[in-house]
């Protein structure tokens, strides 16, 4: 098994790279699910879909908004910050009613606002998978940026690593060292205390799904890049499995779904690349449950904590 | 030095009821407690004197009854059916908000022709409207306002898009149908509903309603700290992010402070850790600023709970049963810290078993039984008073 891995060693470097870019983009949607569940026990299955928007108003901006489109990276602010509000809104709008309802209610108008965002994006932008011009995105972003041999990183996985690194290192700062950071964590213990304490809990959920949305849609964006591809579906697929990813790092933990990304992230393309790539999938839900087997809460899950 | 004097009247209770379907826990209990005051409240086990504070923290909606706290209403008088006529009223400007879409993409963009780009940044513009307008169901008074402007600009364009209306005859809704036969009916509907919103709106009830709901965290900020039966700290927490999350409701720093880490977010969160540490010297646990708050021991997570309150800069302090499960040492510590609290000018409300403990602390005593008020007065004369022994002693 080792000398195997050691005659295809440039294929396996290349595999790790591809691996971790790939997980790297579903630790930044897992982050998205588990930070929600961590402050108000719901599983948000509309996160999906703020990732398809992301990619798709970052499409729409760069292709041409009042027939000129924005220059590349003030699009992609403008989606994150769009990514965001939606995210927002979507809490307002969708479950915010519900807050006191039984737990079901909230997760059943998840799913069908996750339904409802897919079929308005096919409404919007058509079935049809779309991918973004070359002219339009800095053309340094497919050239290799390191080499060795055959192993190719190019600099669009640099930048999702980097992007990615950065973006996660910022939240635990928030959350850790910040006011809204201590209030997130606060209203995840115990809401009637922290509102007692003068938390206005709302408006701290609110800001809760705009860090989880923001970079959801950054995640979206990343994808369309290294994909090439945008299309109304996309949301669902990489959702369930950033979904997965938030579970098998332990839900509700925020450095589990970063561990849990990346672990799926590689099992997929490993699995891909060595066993068969129709069963990628296939390989990462698997992962997924021998963890969940061995450990029910996840890698960094904590036990179901008791009314102390 | 001893800053205490009895001043002006900080919290009014005015026969208070609380029913839970059948039972009712407070029965028309009236309490009043002045600046400065340490006030007990005593009564045997399920009296309702927890139900009572959380009643004042807007935990639990009183059934009835009003109260009043440094110059707040905190119980709203609104009734159910101006409450309804005021939600009915906003959704139904909520529906027209969505209407009112479709309209002025037609007559401010028509050579857009509906494209992509119109729909979303208008629609985000009617979002952004109902938005704006959430407070409307905490009656809210500026909210009230706001709804008045916004139907009186509906109504102003509604004139004007008719005035121009044969301009649009040429333009097509998504290029599916004509825009015209849209705009004149969608143009008369805002203009009924405008007067009709108006008029809800101007009710005598309806401008009643507003300004009296209140949450729990807005009565945290007016004054009114508290500490729990049995102890809620933020157990995961470093025992100081417990008490910094007690300032959260006197900073300011906003979304994007904090994201983009602004010097005045920063600054802002130097203070608070600053404030908590002195909340924390206050009552002896400034030594354990980072052990987690589940570490502590049992008496000294009374006194993080209390440090916490203390750093909502409260007015009123409601401590409930402060001294359960405490030591005879303990508990001496914590009546020392009470005297402590009190004479930096913070009045106290205090709910506590031990007779012992109530009889030298507080000023004022108020018994509770079965959720009744049952005696009120100075230590000595609820000694002698029959109806406590016999609630104490009999039964």
């Amino acid at each position: 098994m080792l000398t195997a891995i050691l005659e295809h060693s440039s294929l396996f470097l290349q595999q790790l790279v591809n691996g971790i870019t790939l997980g790297s983009i579903y630790a930044l949607i897992a982050v998205g699910y588990t930070m929600v569940y961590g402050v108000i026990q719901l599983i948000n299955f509309a996160h999906g879909e703020i990732y398809m928007l992301g990619a798709f108003i970052s499409f729409s901006l760069l292709t041409g908004l009042f027939g000129v489109g924005l220059p590349f990276w003030l699009a992609v602010l403008v989606a994150v910050l769009v990514c965001a509000l939606a995210g927002v809104l979507l809490d307002i709008v969708a479950y915010r009613p519900l807050r006191r309802a039984p737990r079901l209610a909230a997760l059943i108008t998840a799913i069908g606002m996750s339904i409802f965002l897919q079929n308005l994006a096919l409404l919007i932008w058509g079935a049809q998978i779309k991918s973004f011009p070359r002219n339009l995105i800095p053309a340094f972003f497919n050239e290799p940026a390191l080499q060795f041999g055959d192993v190719v990183v190019s600099w669009l996985q640099v930048i999702i690593l980097l992007t990615a690194i950065f973006l996660m290192l910022a939240l635990q700062l928030i959350v850790h060292y910040t006011r809204l950071g201590r209030a997130m964590r606060a209203i995840a213990q115990d809401k009637t205390a922290a509102s007692l304490m003068g938390v206005n809990v709302d408006r701290v959920v609110s800001y809760t799904f705009a860090l989880g949305s923001g970079l959801g849609g950054v995640a979206g964006i990343l994808v369309a890049l290294y994909y090439n591809a945008v299309y109304p579906t996309m949301g669902y697929f990489a959702g369930i499995k950033a979904f997965a990813a938030a579970v098998l790092g332990g839900i509700g933990s925020i450095p589990g779904a970063i561990l849990g990304g990346g672990i799926l992230g590689l099992a997929e393309v490993f699995g891909g690349g060595y066993i068969s790539s129709s069963y990628s999938d296939g390989i990462a839900y698997a992962v997924m449950i021998l963890v969940i087997l061995v450990k029910p809460n996840g890698l960094f899950g904590r036990q179901l904590r008791d009314k102390a | 030095m001893d800053k205490r004097k009895t001043g002006e009247i900080l919290l009014q209770a005015h026969k208070l009821v609380k029913k839970f379907g059948g039972l009712t826990a407070v029965k028309e209990v009236s309490l009043e407690v002045r600046a400065g005051e340490i006030i007990g409240l005593i009564g045997p086990n399920g009296a309702g004197k927890t139900t009572f504070f959380n009643c004042l923290n807007a935990i639990a909606v009183p059934t009835s009854g009003e109260i009043t706290f440094a110059g707040h209403s905190l119980v709203s008088q609104v009734s159910g059916a101006s409450s309804r006529l005021i939600f009915r009223s906003a959704l139904l400007f909520a529906l027209l908000s969505l209407f009112w879409l479709p309209l002025v993409l037609g007559v401010v963009w028509p050579e857009t022709f509906f494209r992509l780009e119109a729909v979303l940044s208008l629609s985000s513009l009617a979002l952004f409207r109902i938005y704006l307008l959430r407070p409307l169901t905490r009656f809210r008074p500026w909210s009230r306002l706001l709804l008045i402007i916004f139907v009186l600009v509906d109504g102003i364009c509604a004139v004007s898009w008719l005035w121009r209306s044969a301009e649009f005859a040429e333009v097509s809704f998504f290029g599916l149908f004509p825009f015209y036969p849209m705009l004149v009916p969608g143009a008369l509907l805002l203009l009924i509903a405008a007067p009709i919103l108006l008029l809800l709106f101007n009710l005598s009830q309806v401008k009643e309603a507003f300004g009296q709901h209140l949450r729990a965290d807005a009565i945290t900020v007016f004054g009114m700290g508290r500490t729990f039966q049995n102890i809620r700290l933020f157990s995961s927490l470093s025992v100081l992010d417990n008490v910094k999350l007690g300032r959260h409701c006197r900073t300011r720093a906003n979304f994007f402070g904090i994201v983009f880490g602004l010097p005045q977010a920063r600054k802002e969160e130097l203070d608070s850790a600053e404030k908590a540490t002195e909340c924390l010297n206050f009552v002896g646990l400034g030594q354990q600023l980072e052990s987690l708050a589940s570490s502590l021991p049992y008496g000294a997570q009374r006194r993080l709970e209390i440090a916490r309150a203390l750093a909502t800069e409260p007015k009123l302090l409601l401590l409930d049963e402060p001294a359960a499960g405490m030591n005879p040492t303990e508990s001496a510590e914590l009546i020392t810290l009470v005297r402590r609290i009190s004479a930096a000018g913070i009045a106290i409300l205090i709910i506590e078993h031990d007779m012992k403990v109530m009889m030298n602390l507080a000023d004022r005593i108020y018994v509770l039984d079965h959720g009744e008020l049952i005696a009120s007065g100075t230590p000595a004369e609820i000694r002698s008073n029959a109806k406590v022994i016999e609630a104490y002693l009999g039964a």
